[in-house]
């Protein structure tokens, strides 16, 4: 079997319609090599400060709390997905993060400096795609990247052209007349251009068509492989960030009501069956700390927030009549069960359920 | 530095399409010498040129500056400058200046094709408007206003987009700043800080300045600090500008404030001073410390030091008449009712002998300030002479007793004597067909209202009043001589003159005639009787070496010339201590008429104070060591401090 | 054989362990064989669109655990001598993928008879595509 059958195969239900030849198969090894010898000490000394972090950021509107007291930190090399609904606050977390807006309290740190006192240096080593393309609408791309260039220490204009070239921007339309994929496209050459340590993205694929989206987390994905930066992900695309994000915070109603790993989570947010719920007693889940119930004639579906598989195996034992089955969740799911119209499931539930 | 020159090339190189459309515009005027031939042509196609490049300019100015900034905070844009490492100062600069540089060169490009082609087709002669245009002021309005365009567009578009609550402050801000401005601007006129009108253009230019400084640190606050947020940056703005403006108005008006609150001892100096009868009150004026021009008049009371601010000093150093009452309990003066210059002169009265008294507005007013005013004995009376025109009125009420319009009479302030309630004796300078000077004595009586004349005298200016005013001694007829005439009847009553010597006359207080003869051994003074006879016995005294009796010279009096007499049996005499003709240091000796020979007063160097004449029995003159204000009393020469005082500057030649 | 390689985020296993499986069970189920070489940790990122962290963190542990080699400069390898499933792994996921299938064969009505016929005749095929070549896969069910 050739090399290039067996990734074809390997990649058979990844829905890559056309693989690329492994030209890069050396580059890529010695990607992983860094990877696993990542241990040196000015490594380790640069991840003793978070790259992004939130200490108590508060935003309000007048009287409406926009943002309430959210604490966060991200260690190198994290991709952080920060989930909400729409009016959840998450905008203006990020443009406090981003030192474009000034928290009624609280501190943005990036790098482990002010991000609000320090915004125009901080900028340099911080690459960022606005929810909405923000970039001048009479200029083209190549403008675009002669005014950037003088800017930051390290813009690498090969990467930028190539960057288009691969998303099929044209680089002599003004900005405005590109589609909004394409614009999307422009903003993460753009950030990703200038080299950055840090990235900070809001909702980048809103608006985006399924191809565009699928080439925005593409080259979101080789810049992770070939430089394993920092990444904290403002977005609505739950399918495409959960196989990436390490670690994801919800925001409600201005609090983050949970900021966990998501190995970690989706281990413990499950749905539980029961097929008949009359033969267990009304409170048996709850010691999973039960989000949301659904009831239908096949019996009854229990999201539970505090899944553990050997007191799950005693429940079963105990109520065999139940008929209990368990079954996992996606992380569009958890949301949710997290954030949904469920009358304020996190209440009872608290910031994610026992730990 | 690296950040404003990208955002600035960014800016610009955004808006070439204006700069590339400028010039091709600045074609259009070419084609007015089609329409219109010759040198009209070329100079329509100045005008025309000169008016698309300011058009341009302007416009420019206007949108670029209401969009540059504001259209992308409205529409979020902003966002992309700070999201990158770029100042926001240099964002804000870099915005903005690139607006103000596009309107600029967007003018300027629009002018060119004129230019050029007055270059080759004219040989360079240029023709006018463009020429104007090219010179300073011209091109200083240009570039000044240009970004104080921007800077007004960019306020009123952040405004508009935003549209925050932040719109009340603003409105209520620039309403008020401009309420605070325009009050204040109103009081330096009233108190002559500022002359009414003001002249426009200076105030334009100050105002222009002060509204683009505080719009500057304003937009500067706002998109530095209110960064990509629109409604912060509504906010920053606007409580930047009108903070800014606030705080201006607010020290305009409280340094307005300090120029108007000013006492008489604020004066930068004294340029005219009047004592009452009494000696409690003294009329003081001069320039004073703020704008140019600006003076100030008070009247103070000597023994409290309580001064009350009057509005008779027209500007630094000129007064409208003031009048006081024989008895010292009333003073009267003329001031402008309205714009300082142009509006009629209303007199004010202020009640001396009741304390806190305010100034109060008669009912008289004149078409224009008086440029004298006399009062009766007894007050009730007050006749304003305005150049060649006598206006008696009742105080009180204000009732018009007579009028009358010297026609022939010279532009010289008629002299007037109310020689009691009822009549009046008016003396009218003119010019007699010989062409020598006369002067038309009247008689003016207020109950009939008839004016009777009496005789005209060959009499010219350097003149003076009997006490009683039934006499005249005029001086300098012929030049080194002098004569005294009998008013009724126009009688010479003598002919007062000494070979080799110059001499003078003046009455003194108790009638008698006093006599000046100034020649090579020194000055003689010799006291006659009124009609001016030497009387047996009659006192002579020679005045020490480089001493002379003061010769004074009072504008607002219609007597050129002054004796100083200290009371009924003393004349005041100066000695000039160095032989300098003005502003030498001077020493005052006491002339004993009863006794004769001199005493010296005080130290030297001191400053008469007006009115230098003193009638009143056991009063004394007013003198000032440019510290203090003194009261000498002349039998004993005591020098009594009466406060401090300004320097003061006699208005008199010497 | 088109050997499945799915990805599915919703299964509560972490991603890195799925690909950790999916790579085990190709290797050991012989559709890669040693010494084949493995797509780079950035292709296959790519390719399944996850972090390419993961595919790194799979592709470590199956380093260590012997079934992959990296040989510097040449990229991952099927290691020469792949160890085989443990036999607590392997009857861990033949009661899952059982379980699915009954449940399947379930909710379509077919008996166990039924569906145990249609396992072996698969089986059976399965076999006989294999061919030679199957001879150095690991069969299934060794006790190893």
């Amino acid at each position: 079997m050739s090399p290039t059958a067996a990734h074809a195969s390997l990649l058979a239900a990844g829905a890559v319609p056309h693989f690329p030849p492994a030209v890069r198969s050396d580059a890529a090894a010695g990607a992983l090599a860094a990877d696993l010898a990542r241990t040196d000490a000015a490594a380790e000394a640069r991840a003793a400060v978070p790259p992004l972090a939130a200490a108590a950021i508060t935003v309000r509107y007048g009287r409406r709390t926009a943002v309430d007291a959210v604490s966060l930190a991200l260690s190198e090399g994290t991709v952080y997905a920060l989930l909400g609904r729409n009016g959840a606050g998450k905008s203006s977390l990020v443009r406090c993060l981003l030192g474009q807006q000034r928290p009624a309290a609280g501190r943005a740190l990036l790098f482990g400096r002010d991000a609000w006192r320090h915004r125009a240096s901080l900028m340099a080593q911080v690459g960022v795609v606005p929810e909405q393309p923000d970039a001048p609408p009479g200029a083209t791309a190549r403008r675009l990247a002669r005014f950037c260039r003088p800017l930051y220490p390290h813009w690498d204009d090969a990467a930028f052209e190539g960057r288009l070239r691969r998303f099929g921007v044209p680089t002599d339309l003004p900005f405005g007349r590109l589609s909004r994929g394409q614009q999307g496209h422009v903003a993460l050459a753009l950030a990703l251009a200038a080299r950055p340590r840090l990235l900070i993205l809001d909702d980048p694929t809103l608006g985006l068509d399924a191809v565009a989206r699928r080439a925005f987390f593409e080259e979101l994905i080789d810049e992770l492989a070939d430089r394993g930066t920092t990444v904290l992900i403002a977005t609505h695309d739950l399918a495409a960030i959960e196989r990436i994000a390490d670690r994801a915070g919800i925001l409600a109603g201005g609090r983050l009501v949970l900021d966990e790993d998501l190995e970690g989570l989706k281990q413990r947010c499950r749905r539980i069956w029961l097929a008949d719920a009359a033969a267990a007693p009304a409170t048996a889940l709850d010691g999973f700390a039960p989000l949301a119930r659904v009831t239908g004639d096949w019996g009854v579906e229990t999201i539970v927030a505090a899944y553990d598989e050997e007191r799950f195996r005693a429940f079963q034992d105990s109520a065999a009549g139940a008929g209990a089955r368990v079954g996992s969740l996606d992380l569009e799911e958890i949301f949710i069960a997290l954030t949904g119209a469920g009358a304020d499931p996190l209440e009872s539930a608290g910031a994610g359920g026992p730990r | 530095m690296r950040g404003l020159a990208a955002v600035l090339r960014h800016e610009i190189a955004e808006r070439r399409l204006l700069l590339l459309a400028s010039p091709v515009l600045g074609l259009l005027p070419l084609a007015a010498p089609l329409t219109s031939a010759g040198s009209a042509g070329s100079e329509l196609r100045d005008i025309e040129a000169l008016f698309l490049a300011l058009a341009l300019s302007g416009l420019s100015a206007l949108l670029l500056g209401a969009s540059v900034v504001g259209a992308d905070l409205a529409s979020r844009r902003l966002a992309f400058f700070f999201s990158r490492p770029l100042t926001g100062g240099a964002v804000w600069a870099g915005k903005l200046g690139a607006a103000a540089i596009c309107a600029w060169t967007a003018g300027l490009l629009a002018l060119l094709p004129s230019r050029l082609f007055d270059a080759t087709a004219n040989g360079g002669d240029g023709s006018f408007p463009n020429h104007a245009l090219l010179s300073w002021p011209w091109l200083a309005i240009w570039f000044g206003a240009v970004p104080l365009t921007v800077l007004i567009a960019h306020h009123g578009g952040v405004i508009l987009r935003t549209r925050s609550a932040w719109l009340v402050l603003d409105l209520a801000g620039a309403v008020t700043v401009g309420a605070i401005v325009l009050w204040t601007l109103r009081r330096l006129q009233y108190w002559g800080a500022l002359p009414d009108p003001s002249p426009v253009a200076p105030l334009v230019a100050i105002g222009a300045g002060a509204v683009g400084i505080a719009l500057l640190a304003a937009s500067a606050a706002q998109v530095i600090d209110g960064r990509a947020d629109p409604v912060r940056g509504h906010r920053i703005l606007s409580l930047t500008f009108a903070g800014l403006g606030l705080a201006g108005a607010l020290a305009f008006a409280v340094l307005a404030q300090r120029w108007i609150a000013i006492g008489p001892l604020d004066l930068d100096r004294w340029s005219f001073a009047a004592v009452a009868p009494g000696q409690r009150w003294i009329a003081l004026a001069g320039p004073a410390p703020g704008p140019r021009e600006y003076g100030a008049a008070f009247l103070l009371e000597v023994g409290s030091g309580r001064s009350v601010r009057a509005r008779f000093a027209k500007r630094a150093e000129d007064t409208l008449p003031l009048a006081f009452s024989a008895d010292g309990r009333r003073a009267i003066w003329a001031e402008y009712q309205g714009r300082q210059g142009t509006s009629p002169g209303v007199l004010v009265s202020l009640a001396l002998d009741r304390a806190g008294a305010m100034p109060v507005r008669t009912p008289i007013v004149e078409a224009a300030p008086p440029a004298k005013l006399v009062l009766s004995p007894h007050g009730a009376r007050i006749a304003a002479v305005t150049g060649r025109h006598v206006a008696v009125y009742e105080l009180d009420s204000g009732r018009l007793l007579a009028a009358h319009t010297f026609g022939e009479a010279l532009d010289w302030p008629v002299t007037v004597v109310f020689r009691d309630e009822d009549h009046l004796r008016l003396l009218v300078s003119r010019d007699e067909v010989s062409g020598e000077q006369a002067l038309a004595v009247y008689d003016l009586d207020l109950a009939s209202r008839r004016l009777a004349g009496l005789a005209t005298l060959p009499c010219g200016w350097l003149r003076m009043l009997s006490p009683d005013a039934e006499r005249v001694a005029c001086n300098n007829r012929p030049p080194k001589a002098a004569a005294a005439f009998d008013l009724a009847s126009g009688r010479q009553l003598a002919e007062l003159r000494q070979p080799g010597a110059k001499v003078r006359a003046a009455y003194l207080a108790d009638g008698r005639l006093a006599l000046l003869a100034q020649g090579p051994a020194g000055t003689e003074v010799t006291i006659l009787d009124g009609d001016g006879r030497l009387p047996p016995g009659a006192p002579r005294f020679r005045l020490p070496p480089g001493a002379t009796l003061v010769w004074f010279w009072m504008p607002e009096e219609d007597t050129f010339s002054w004796i100083v007499q200290t009371d009924a049996h003393r004349l005041l005499a100066r000695e000039i201590l160095r032989d300098r003709p003005l502003g030498a240091r001077t020493s005052w000796n006491v002339l004993d008429l009863a006794r004769g020979g001199t005493r010296s007063l005080g130290p030297d160097g001191l400053r008469l104070l007006p009115p230098w004449g003193v009638t009143a029995a056991g009063s004394a003159p007013l003198f000032s060591d440019g510290a203090r204000l003194l009261r000498i009393d002349l039998a004993t020469g005591e020098a009594h401090a009466l406060g401090p005082a300004r320097p003061y500057r006699a208005p008199y030649v010497e | 054989m088109k050997a499945a390689f799915p990805i599915d985020p919703s299964d509560p296993r972490p991603i890195w362990r799925q690909i950790e499986e999916n790579v085990r069970h190709l290797v050991a189920s012989g559709a890669l064989r040693p010494s084949t070489s493995l797509p780079s940790v950035r292709e296959l990122a790519r390719g399944l669109a996850v972090n390419p962290a993961t595919v790194a963190k799979a592709y470590q542990r199956l380093t260590e655990a012997g079934v992959l080699a990296v040989r510097r400069g040449d990229g991952t390898y099927v290691a020469s001598a792949p160890p085989a499933l443990s036999a607590a792994q392997l009857h861990e996921r033949l009661h899952a993928e059982a379980l699915r299938y009954a449940s399947l064969a379930a909710t379509l009505g077919a008996t166990v008879q039924q569906a145990t016929a249609a396992l072996e005749s698969a089986w059976r095929a399965f076999d006989a595509d294999r061919g030679a070549a199957a001879k150095t896969a690991v069969p299934p069910g060794d006790p190893a």
